[in-house]
């Protein structure tokens, strides 16, 4: 509390000193414009999905829809059946997908922080050599075949439940950011290493492993990847990531939403607005969860990623 | 004092293994059980796939297997060699990633201590949910956003917005998608703006734990904010920058498939096609089953990754920060 | 007690023997699920496919559970990557080059199917007798050399009518206002009228491309009437070649073209329509179907390809994206146009009126190849014919009209009004006829299919299909050479292959950089032709002549 005041009372006197210049208007814009950047492209979509073709064609930057909102490729859009299917998927895959590799990382980013145990380091040694050196796509899968995980569900799963990126986040964090103190103060005490793990670190860490979940549940969000390459074609097992890519680039997928809102008795939708619509329906899972990333952001992740 | 115990009770067991192995072991059984199921994980999906990499050296038979195919020596290697698609990519995705050093590298920094200078705290947090959100769309949908803007107007149709822009304005409207010299500058600038707002947190932490009174004793002695910046805030996020710029640089020979598949065209393979999308389509993706040249060049992109990971590696442990080993 | 258990063993397998009608029916037999994987239909709709009266017909007439897959772009190297790694759908499709089947064949990768239909006659009635015919074994000894080792199920693809694939549809609106009505007939008049067109806002012609990946149509538009061919040679054997001396004799000979001289002359013309807006500026970006489709139907585009030149591609057409943005339209807003002239000649085309398309392979992966076989016996029989194709013993049935078939096709992506399923048709005939094995041999069969669709289309849609029938039969004769059937018998050597698919990259290449203006024609073109040369175009145009040669001798 006092510290804070401190600062606010250093910052108001540089405020003092340095005054309130062009170079502060200059810093300004330039954020200002950067930002614009970043969220501009999204605000158009948006508006533009609920803007009616017939004005949408005139062009412009849609800043506010114009021609009243419609709502119709939503509708279009959630009427075709393997999106609502695709949702699932990815909801079940990113559930399991999460919860697995925040367990399972975090566990081994802990367990290995401990360089002073005998074989620590080895298997640190072992586990970020992967983030440079990989069998690659082929022996991928024909490892995968080997499994016969080949066109199941558990190929979106089970090979990324060890993170290697967050991995070493987590690690750093464990190594530099748990007070030594505090672990040892617990071992003093009779606490065994069990005891430590659950009732000193976990909840020390509480924050770094929201966040970390969090990063971990979008990535498998927007995950197509494994689809694409290991799957391939399986109607019940298309993630909502491959069904968005497909609405994007694939005609047929297209052509099947456009044939579904015709059968509502509506005129086939032009693409391009469907697209949009999708590229929002995409987004908002998304954007659902991040305000609690953001709230996370410094306290969790930068903690690990930069000795102090 | 407790993790100096523990160390010279290691070396104690030691030398007299036996028994004190098991006590080892025993002392220290939760933490082995933490790792297990990782490791098996490791084992079984980073190491289990290594065995295919024979598969560079080799012939493949679906008949014989991975194991039992025909060893070719470097044959493989020779043709990779002589596959100028190959080259091209090659070229490409070392020019695309020295690209985004050179530009994206150094917009990340100064877009942090831009930042990290703006004074109304509430605007400041404002423009950081900004910057921070793209990072979190994926590329299919970033990569939709680009052609909605980006896309060059037909007949009877105004085109993306930026076209539009450059219409109205009086300029003629540009084909960016189709343009192979346009094509870089696009993965870069995309990439910019997708990344460059979450690159900036390790930055702004590491501003952010800079002790005020440093910049309070630098204006009494009349330094500007200029001045500031050049000699408290850059040498204070030096390591985190050099560290960073040592992992991008480790991805040298790595290229984001993600984006450049998401975005990349027939037009434009000259410029953009990278080797990932290159092995992709030699191998699973509608350009042919080339097991053999697919591994081959996966194996030649980690070596030499591997290679710099190494030498700059060695830089990472003289600097005062933590490695990634 | 054990003599009696063997007395009874014996005696039931001597009952067997005796009764095999009896003993071995489908419903006896293991139950199996058959992953069946074909080309280009949709399986988005798992309710409906889960609710597909056919589909649950045939599982239980064969007594299996089917799985469908399928694909588009990367679907062939999909089946690959499957079959090379041990994973392979129980039945599915894929092109046969002579090579690939011969690697298949030597890595053991799919089963003799002739060997396990000639074990059991009985069990596959029509099958034996496909597979023991003299057309069969011919195609056979093309695949691998060995009449009597069948690795694949052929489809033969044989056309009902005659076809085109270069004949754009106009909005008639639009040719009204550009041209006066008047359907441009040389070379001259249509690149006029697409010019003519841009100065007036429109798209002056949409041609198929598949984002400039499909020259063919470039090719059939521009380059037949020039006398010339854009194309790569990739496809057919002849792709790309034009011929010098008299077909079916000694001289004649083929000579590659896609990087001659007036090949060139071909592309510069596309590069100037290109550069004026006459072609689309979004060509490469676009897709066929739903964006140019679109544009076409939205008065956008003046002019665009319809299919691969098929009567009923015109009338789906007219139905799908006009008739959808127009509902009040009228079958006249549109009109089919003609070949192209150059100097009042037509160009010449080379096709075969059939051909082997699709094979269909069953994986040595699969455990059980024979109830596979059950499965295409079934379809290829009577029973089966009639169930794919709503017919009584091959008379159309009237009582199962477009509502049923649409509400079934549907789920897979289609709802077109056709009366047939969409799964397995291409199987028994490329051209997705109802064959009648039973009455007919497999070449007589395959080659005189059987065509419902008069049956079930209303007289709007007869009367479209007559008249592109009609359109597209003034000229088709005059340009279309049919080849001699021993043209399906070529057979090029597997280097062919990857020189063929090196000549398709650069071509892509090249002519997008050139028709876009990226790349200087005229500077381009010496490239162009270096690479070609580089990737050993000569060596391809030395085989394929052998390879003809050959097969011209074969029949002799």
């Amino acid at each position: 509390m006092t510290q804070q005041n401190h600062e606010q009372r250093i910052r108001v006197s540089m405020l003092q000193r340095f005054g309130f210049n062009f170079y502060d208007v200059f810093i300004f814009v330039l954020v200002t414009l950067f930002a614009l950047l970043c969220v501009y492209p999204m605000w158009y979509v948006l508006v533009a999905s609920v803007t009616p073709y017939s004005e949408f064609v005139k062009g412009g930057l849609m800043l506010v829809p114009k021609g009243g909102v419609d709502f119709q490729y939503y509708v279009a859009i959630f009427s075709t059946r393997s999106f609502l299917n695709s949702m699932w998927i990815s909801v079940a895959k990113t559930v399991l997908s999460t919860v697995s590799s925040v367990f399972v990382t975090a566990a081994m980013a802990y367990g290995v922080s401990k360089t002073h145990v005998k074989g620590m380091k080895l298997i640190n040694a072992l586990v970020v050599f992967n983030l440079f050196f990989s069998g690659g796509l082929i022996p991928q899968y024909m490892l995968y075949k080997d499994l016969g995980l080949i066109r199941t569900f558990w190929v979106m799963v089970l090979p990324g439940v060890l993170n290697i990126t967050y991995f070493i986040i987590m690690r750093n964090y464990y190594s530099y950011s748990i007070p030594k103190s505090l672990e040892e103060a617990a071992l003093l005490d009779g606490c065994t290493e069990m005891g430590t793990f659950f009732r000193v670190v976990t909840p020390i860490s509480r924050s770094m492993l929201a966040a970390i979940s969090l990063f971990i549940a979008v990535i498998n969000w927007n995950d197509y990847y494994s689809y694409m390459m290991f799957i391939g074609n399986k109607t019940n097992l298309q993630p909502f990531a491959w069904v968005l890519r497909r609405m994007l680039v694939d005609q047929t997928m297209m052509n099947q939403v456009r044939k579904g809102a015709m059968s509502l008795g509506s005129q086939p939708p032009p693409p391009m607005a469907l697209r949009m619509a999708t590229i929002i329906c995409a987004m908002v899972p998304i954007m659902c969860v991040y305000p609690f990333l953001q709230k996370y952001f410094t306290a969790g992740i930068t903690l690990g990623a930069v000795k102090e | 004092m407790m993790v100096q115990q523990a160390r010279s009770l290691s070396q104690d067991d030691l030398r007299k293994r036996g028994p004190g192995f098991l006590a080892y072991i025993r002392k220290y059984w939760f933490l082995y059980m933490l790792v297990l199921p990782g490791f098996i994980f490791m084992a079984v999906f980073d190491y289990g796939p290594m065995y295919g990499i024979q598969l560079a050296f080799k012939k493949y038979s679906p008949k014989a297997g991975v194991w039992n195919s025909q060893w070719i020596g470097l044959g493989n290697f020779e043709r990779m060699v002589g596959d100028p698609n190959f080259i091209r990519a090659f070229r490409n995705t070392i020019i695309i990633n020295l690209y985004n050093l050179l530009f994206g590298f150094t917009f990340n920094v100064f877009l942090a201590l831009m930042l990290s200078e703006l004074r109304l705290k509430k605007y400041k947090s404002v423009m950081q949910t900004c910057v921070y959100l793209p990072y979190f769309l994926s590329w299919v949908i970033f990569s939709g956003l680009v052609q909605v803007f980006l896309e060059s107007p037909g007949t009877g149709d105004s085109g993306g917005l930026v076209n539009q822009l450059i219409v109205a304005a009086g300029g003629e409207p540009v084909d960016f998608l189709k343009r192979p010299e346009m094509f870089r500058s696009i993965l870069v600038i995309t990439n910019i703006i997708k990344t460059s707002g979450y690159s900036t947190i390790v930055y702004l932490a590491a501003i952010s734990g800079i002790d005020p009174a440093l910049y309070e004793s630098a204006a009494i002695d009349g330094a500007n904010r200029g001045n500031a910046i050049v000699h408290i805030t850059f040498p204070r996020i030096l390591p985190s920058v050099v560290i960073m710029l040592i992992l991008q640089l480790s991805g040298l020979f790595l290229s984001n498939f993600d984006q450049v598949y998401n975005l990349y065209n027939n037009y434009v393979l000259s410029t953009g096609d990278v080797l990932s999308t290159y092995i992709y389509r030699i191998s699973l993706g509608g350009g042919g089953t080339d097991f053999e040249l697919s591994t081959a060049m996966n194996l030649i992109m980690n070596v030499m990754g591997l290679i710099v990971v190494g030498i700059t590696n060695r830089y990472v442990s003289k600097l005062d920060v933590q490695g990634i080993f | 007690m054990k003599k009696t258990l063997l007395l009874l063993v014996a005696l039931v397998m001597a009952l067997s023997l005796a009764l095999p009608g009896l003993t071995e029916g489908n419903a006896d037999r293991q139950k199996v699920t058959i992953r069946f994987a074909q080309f280009g239909n949709s399986t988005d709709d798992v309710e409906g496919m889960a609710n597909d009266p056919i589909k649950k017909a045939i599982e239980e007439a064969v007594n299996i559970q089917l799985e469908y897959d399928t694909g588009t772009d990367g679907f062939i190297d999909r089946m690959e990557t499957e079959l090379f790694t041990g994973g392979a759908a129980e039945l599915f499709c894929s092109f046969g080059e002579t090579d690939k089947i011969q690697k298949y064949v030597q890595e053991e990768l799919v089963y003799d199917l002739a060997a396990i239909v000639n074990a059991e006659p009985d069990r596959y009635p029509i099958l034996h007798k496909i597979m023991n015919s003299d057309e069969y074994k011919a195609y056979n000894k093309l695949y691998t050399g060995d009449p009597e080792k069948a690795y694949a199920f052929y489809s033969v693809f044989s056309f009902a009518s005659p076809v085109y694939g270069g004949v754009p549809a106009y909005n008639k609106a639009i040719l009204d206002e550009v041209n006066g009505g008047k359907v441009p007939a040389t070379l001259d008049e249509f690149t006029a009228f697409m010019k003519a067109c841009a100065e007036k806002g429109y798209v002056g012609y949409w041609p198929r491309n598949s984002k400039l990946t499909d020259w063919n149509y470039f090719n059939y538009t521009f380059a037949v009437p020039m006398g010339t061919s854009i194309m790569a040679p990739n496809g057919d054997a002849w792709t790309g070649f034009v011929q010098t001396g008299e077909l079916g004799t000694d001289s004649e000979h083929w000579v590659l073209r896609t990087t001659g001289e007036e090949s060139k002359e071909v592309i510069k013309l596309l590069a100037d329509l290109y550069a004026s807006g006459a072609l689309d500026r979004n060509l490469g970006i676009k897709g066929d179907f739903d964006d140019a489709y679109a544009d076409f139907a939205a008065g956008k585009i003046a002019a665009a390809d319809f299919g691969f030149g098929f009567p009923s591609q015109y009338a789906d057409f007219y139905n799908r994206p006009w008739k959808e943005a127009h509902p009040d339209a009228k079958t006249d807003d549109l009109v089919l146009g003609t070949a192209l002239t150059k100097d009042g000649k037509y160009g010449t085309v080379y096709s075969l009126l059939n051909w082997i398309s699709y094979h269909y392979f069953v994986p040595t992966s699969c455990s059980y190849p024979d109830r596979v076989l059950d499965l295409i016996e079934y379809l290829a029989s009577a029973a089966g014919q009639d169930l794919i194709h709503n017919t009584n013993n091959y008379q159309y049935r009237e009582d199962q009209g477009s509502e049923f078939w649409n509400s079934v096709n549907s789920a897979y992506g289609y709802n077109d009004g056709r009366c047939k399923y969409v799964w397995f048709c291409p199987m028994f005939a490329g051209g997705e006829y109802e064959v009648d094995f039973t009455n007919r041999d497999w070449w007589d069969a395959s080659t005189h299919p059987i065509d419902n669709s008069r049956y079930w289309q209303d007289a709007e849609y007869s009367g479209l299909l007559e008249y592109a029938m009609g359109v597209t039969g003034q000229f088709v004769g005059d340009l279309v050479v049919d080849l001699p059937q021993y043209y399906t018998l070529i057979s090029l050597p597997a280097e062919a292959t990857d020189i063929r698919s090196k000549l398709a990259d650069i071509t892509n290449q090249y002519l997008t950089q050139m028709i876009g203006g990226q790349l200087d024609i005229e500077e381009g073109w010496v490239k162009y032709q270096a690479e070609y040369e580089a990737a050993g175009a000569a060596k391809l145009e030395q085989m394929v002549n052998d390879a003809i040669a050959a097969a011209r001798a074969s029949v002799k």
